[in-house]
């Protein structure tokens, strides 16, 4: 369960002010607004990326408001495709496996196998710009 | 119209063409050269206009009253010139990340205040900083030594470098640090996992600049060394001051301006790349 | 999140300061100082050395020797840059070859070339009065004569520095747009007009930034003088900062040479600012 209270940035663009809402476990929420209402400001908010003025932000009960982003396990997907271009696309997809503290081979174990399920196997080892706009 | 135009443009390229390597060839002829080659007046080609010698380059690496040494000032210059290099990049990478990324703030300074700060130090001439840098090396006892030249080189090296990374990391999406972030780096961690190995271009360029400006530097040399420690720069100029025969000099300075005429290749190669156009797509 | 922007900006910032800051906040205290051979310690003798920079007539000539000779020589290695760099930027056969050749010079150390210079223009032994012969002009004096000195400081600083031009200015050409040429080759502009409609415009950014570079490097200019003529024949081809060397280091009035050196410090800063806004208005001013 996401809970915020009265969250309020101070972001030089677009700034929130008052925003409180609560998002159950286990449903997908769906936020509209125009461009430039805040939508993507709200998401940075949550991950950590902005800076709080005001308000607070808790995830199964506990504050997560003053936590560093890595420590907040939560994962934002971006609207442009981003990838870290020094990596192949299977380091690519082990690398927040490694953050997370799985070893080198398990990691990559597992990135092997998710990359071959969405049918990307044959390009292990290619780096990102190698593949073409339609593949990542 | 066009014809006349790609006349005029051939011509254009091989004179200067010519003046850029004439200098190289008067010294790589008359470093062959001997007493009498030099006095009967200027001659170009070896064996038709002079007998060439090879006396020039051999009293390089002779010691003692009839040579001169290059060996020892060309292992100082390398000593200096890269420890001064290899401080300033890493010192000046890390604040024009930090510069690129973070807000800083000290009253009303903020951060394009302090990158100014650091590439305005371009301005100063050296001349002003000379006498005290005197001084402060005599208070440390460094004088003379390789380790005050590199404190000197890294004031003058430090501002090439946090510019050109500057410039560099303003090229970087910001999208970047940030996924490494929520992939489960710290802001220190995304610098060195994922935004370093991404900088080998710029760390090339800047690199590179640093290099040139310190081995090339003279003054600074000049008025902070003496005898212990002694750069290229400054023991070619107490050459041309004593009366040195010109095939030495000719040679000495030959070898000088090598390893960084090389350099001009991988330049050459960093100079029109394109390099980030796999961050986003 | 403190702690670690701090990580990357603090040892940077701290070791710049401790290193310029002090000895500039040192040369300002001792520029109030009557420090010389004779006495040398921090007394306090008020503006008397300013007043004497500003009556010195050898440092305001010699300041004024300096900019006839930065303006000259960087308008010659923008221009001859420009041309360089246009020359190639289109396939040229050896192209790469050529852009290798013309980086070098920027790559070696003034003073070394400055040692072969001197030998180049040596008015009986060198190759340059040498070669005028061929063409059946009589010997010049070249290191001798007032002009003829200026003129071979001008010659070796634009060997020396039109690739740092040549750099800059192509590594600008390469990365133009392509949809403005579109346009021109559709309003069917020649070559001529090409330049000044699309490209010139488009590279005031660079060009302004090159000039402005140079322009500081050029104005610190002492090696090669130090080297090719000494400042010589007589005060023919002194530049500021040579002149403030001779004061400082050779005469040993550091007194004295600490406050022509911050005179001279505060123009520089004052000009090249004057000189960056110009640009800005005139180039861009243009464009926009």
């Amino acid at each position: 369960m996401l809970q915020v209270d009265q969250l309020t940035t101070a972001d030089p663009k677009v700034s929130l002010q008052d925003i409180s809402f609560q998002f159950d476990a286990g449903n997908i929420y769906t936020i509209l607004g125009r461009t430039g209402a805040g939508k993507t400001e709200l998401l940075r908010a949550l991950m950590g990326l902005n800076q709080l003025v005001e308000g607070d932000i808790q995830l199964d009960g506990q504050s997560i408001a003053k936590r560093p982003v890595k420590d907040r396990s939560m994962s934002l997907v971006y609207q442009q495709f981003i990838n870290y271009p020094h990596l192949s696309v299977l380091d690519n997809v082990a690398f927040p496996l490694r953050r997370q503290g799985k070893r080198k081979a398990e990691a990559q174990l597992l990135a092997a196998k998710m990359l071959m399920t969405v049918g990307l196997g044959d390009f292990l080892q290619r780096r990102p710009a190698q593949l073409s706009g339609g593949q990542p | 119209m066009n014809k006349f135009y790609h006349i005029l443009k051939t011509l254009f390229l091989f004179g200067w063409s010519l003046f850029v390597v004439f200098p190289f060839l008067w010294a790589l002829t008359t470093s062959f050269k001997d007493a009498n080659a030099i006095t009967s007046g200027a001659t170009y080609i070896p064996w038709v206009d002079y007998e060439p010698s090879t006396q020039g380059w051999t009293s390089l690496f002779t010691t003692g009253s009839q040579g001169i040494n290059i060996v020892g000032p060309f292992i100082d210059s390398a000593a200096v010139t890269l420890i001064a290099s290899l401080v300033s990049l890493a010192l000046g990478t890390l604040a024009a990340y930090g510069l690129s990324r973070f807000e800083y703030r000290l009253g009303f300074v903020k951060n394009a205040d302090i990158t100014f700060f650091f590439i305005s130090q371009r301005i100063m001439p050296p001349i002003v900083l000379a006498i005290p840098f005197f001084l402060m090396l005599k208070e440390l006892g460094a004088l003379d030594t390789i380790f005050g030249l590199v404190l000197v080189y890294v004031a003058l090296l430090l501002p090439i470098a946090v510019w050109v990374m500057t410039d560099f990391f303003a090229g970087i999406p910001k999208e970047l640090d940030e996924m490494a972030m929520t992939d489960g780096c710290s802001p220190i961690g995304a610098f060195f996992r994922v935004i370093l190995p991404n900088s080998v271009p710029g760390l090339v360029v800047a690199g590179m600049f640093c290099l040139i400006f310190g081995w090339n530097d003279f003054f600074f040399a000049f008025t902070l060394t003496f005898t212990e420690t002694q750069l290229l720069p400054v023991s070619i100029v107490s050459l041309n001051s004593s009366v040195t025969p010109w095939w030495s000099l000719s040679a000495f300075a030959l070898i000088s301006v090598a390893p960084l005429a090389c350099v001009a290749v991988i330049v050459e190669r960093y100079m029109s790349r394109g390099t980030m156009s796999g961050a986003i797509r | 999140m403190l702690s670690s922007k701090h990580f990357f900006l603090l040892p940077a910032l701290l070791t710049l300061v401790a290193i310029i800051l002090f000895p500039l906040l040192f040369t300002i205290r001792v520029s109030f100082s009557s420090w010389d051979v004779f006495q040398s310690g921090l007394d306090y003798i008020g503006g008397k050395n300013y007043g004497r920079v500003f009556a010195d007539e050898r440092f305001w000539q010699s300041l004024g020797r300096l900019s006839l000779l930065s303006l000259i020589s960087v308008s010659l290695q923008y221009t001859l840059g420009f041309a360089l760099a246009l020359a190639v930027w289109k396939q040229v056969r050896g192209g790469r070859f050529l852009r290798v050749l013309f980086l070098i010079p920027m790559m070696t150390t003034p003073v070394v070339m400055s040692v072969i210079w001197r030998t180049v223009f040596h008015e009986s032994l060198g190759p340059a009065n040498d070669i005028l012969g061929m063409f059946g002009i009589g010997a010049v004096p070249w290191l001798s004569s007032a002009t003829g000195a200026f003129i071979s400081v001008l010659i070796v600083e634009v060997w020396q520095w039109t690739p740092f031009m040549f750099l800059l200015l192509l590594a600008g050409l390469v990365s133009l747009p392509r949809e403005p040429y579109l346009a021109a080759a559709i309003d069917g502009a020649g070559a001529w007009r090409t330049f000044w409609q699309v490209t010139f415009p488009l590279m005031a950014p660079i060009t302004i930034g090159a000039l402005i570079i140079r322009l500081i490097e050029a104005s610190k200019i002492m090696d090669t003088v130090y080297v090719l003529t000494s400042g010589g024949p007589g005060t023919a081809t002194e530049t500021s900062s040579y002149y403030i060397y001779i004061r400082g280091l050779r005469d040993f009035q550091i007194g004295y040479s600490a406050a022509l050196s911050l005179v001279y410090l505060v123009i520089m800063i004052v000009s090249l600012t004057v000189i960056a806004k110009l640009l800005l208005r005139l180039l861009v001013g243009k464009v926009g």
